[in-house]
């Protein structure tokens, strides 16, 4: 891929990550080490709300961070280091997904032997609509739900979601991250987030949660 | 679905995709001025624009991620050991490439030699023929250091004179 002398330096003299990464480039393990701690805890937040895991989270990290060293050789500043390395964490995640497709997890039964409910939204419904002793409307409980709500969205929905949320990208940047059009990104982050409306507004609303899990 | 319907879901979309660009600050000045405009109008539109925003404000309560040291220094490590196994696959390779490449240039130069070999063999001049051809006169020179005159030898020859005495002296 061709970059031009001009696109090259503006992003080398505008993103402080993009001067990181050409240090990389040139072997320099100092500047390698800072790139991680810059972007670690962003890209871990990112992929445990992707995938719902923080151990396969920080698995994915890893494996990014390794791409990243990997492909220091061929790196070219033509864009921002963020929408590069996104890029790679998109890959990682969509080829991880892949596989826990092809493998799929077993789910334990629903319910525990006090005809509990497991599902958390099962339980945070339960809770709110009397069920449970106590009913707890805290900031654990949002958290709870807001998860839940993310995790009901589809892996494209939700990877857009958390880097315009996160990451705070515009439309083209996300684009290039998930190889799609500008235009595609709009549609994709208007129905994700109208779901996400659909769920948390009854909680927002009444405090109360839908009954089932939206799809 | 009927026609009505999906005319009225796609104009909604068009709605959330609006309120959505506007919340994201992706519409030009032209955009954005007929979504205020809208919004100070009509009830409806801003009701669901608020419903966007609050759902949208909601994830701010999702927690980032809290790494502590131990998840630099593994991925560190990780890297540096991936990158020493490269530098071994390197550097392996380059030994074997060179060590292909001592034996290909030893089996040329031997090919080379034996193709020279022939070469001489087939081409070359050879010092021995024309020792070879005159054996015969060699074997007998004393015999013609008796005869002066080549000529009266080949005339005695032709005429056969002495071809009974030659044919015993060959058998």
């Amino acid at each position: 891929m061709s970059v031009s002398e001009s696109t090259a330096l503006k992003y080398e003299q505008r993103d402080p990550d993009v001067r990181l990464m050409l240090r990389v480039r040139d072997d320099d393990a100092v500047a390698f080490e800072e790139l991680v701690l810059r972007h670690q805890s962003r890209l871990i937040t990112i992929l445990e709300h992707l995938v719902g895991s923080r151990h396969q989270a920080e698995d994915l990290a890893q494996d990014v961070f390794l791409r990243v060293y990997g492909a220091r050789k061929r790196y070219l500043p033509e864009a921002k280091f963020s929408t590069w390395l996104y890029t790679i964490a998109n890959n990682v995640a969509r080829n991880s997904h892949r596989t826990r497709t092809r493998r799929p997890e077993v789910h334990l039964a629903a319910r525990d032997s006090r005809g509990l409910p497991q599902n958390p939204l099962e339980q945070l419904a339960a809770a709110s609509s009397g069920q449970l002793p106590t009913r707890q409307l805290d900031k654990f409980e949002t958290v709870e739900i807001v998860q839940q709500a993310v995790q009901s969205l589809n892996e494209r929905q939700r990877m857009a979601v958390l880097l315009a949320k996160f990451e705070e990208m515009s439309y083209s940047e996300i684009a290039t991250i998930m190889d799609m059009s500008p235009q595609a990104i709009k549609s994709l982050l208007s129905r994700a987030r109208n779901k996400l409306r659909e769920i948390l507004e009854p909680y927002l609303q009444h405090g109360e949660l839908p009954t089932r899990e939206a799809e | 679905m009927t026609k009505e319907k999906k005319t009225r879901q796609q104009k909604l979309q068009a709605i959330h995709e609006e309120i959505v660009a506007y919340l994201d600050g992706e519409l030009d000045v032209e955009q954005t001025q007929r979504v205020e405009d809208r919004l100070t109008r009509r009830p409806d539109y801003q009701r669901r624009f608020q419903q966007m925003q609050r759902a949208w404000d909601m994830l701010d309560s999702l927690p980032e991620a809290q790494v502590d040291e131990s998840f630099s220094t593994s991925t560190l490590e990780m890297v540096a050991v991936a990158a020493e196994e490269k530098w071994q696959q390197v550097q392996t390779s380059a030994a074997g490439r060179a060590s292909r490449t001592r034996l290909f240039g030893m089996g040329l130069t031997l090919a080379s030699a034996a193709a020279g070999f022939l070469l001489a063999f087939c081409w070359g001049p050879r010092t021995n023929d024309g020792w070879l051809r005159d054996l015969p006169v060699i074997e007998n020179v004393d015999l013609y250091l008796h005869a002066d005159n080549l000529d009266f030898l080949q005339t005695l020859h032709q005429e056969a004179i002495f071809a009974e005495e030659e044919a015993s002296h060959v058998g």
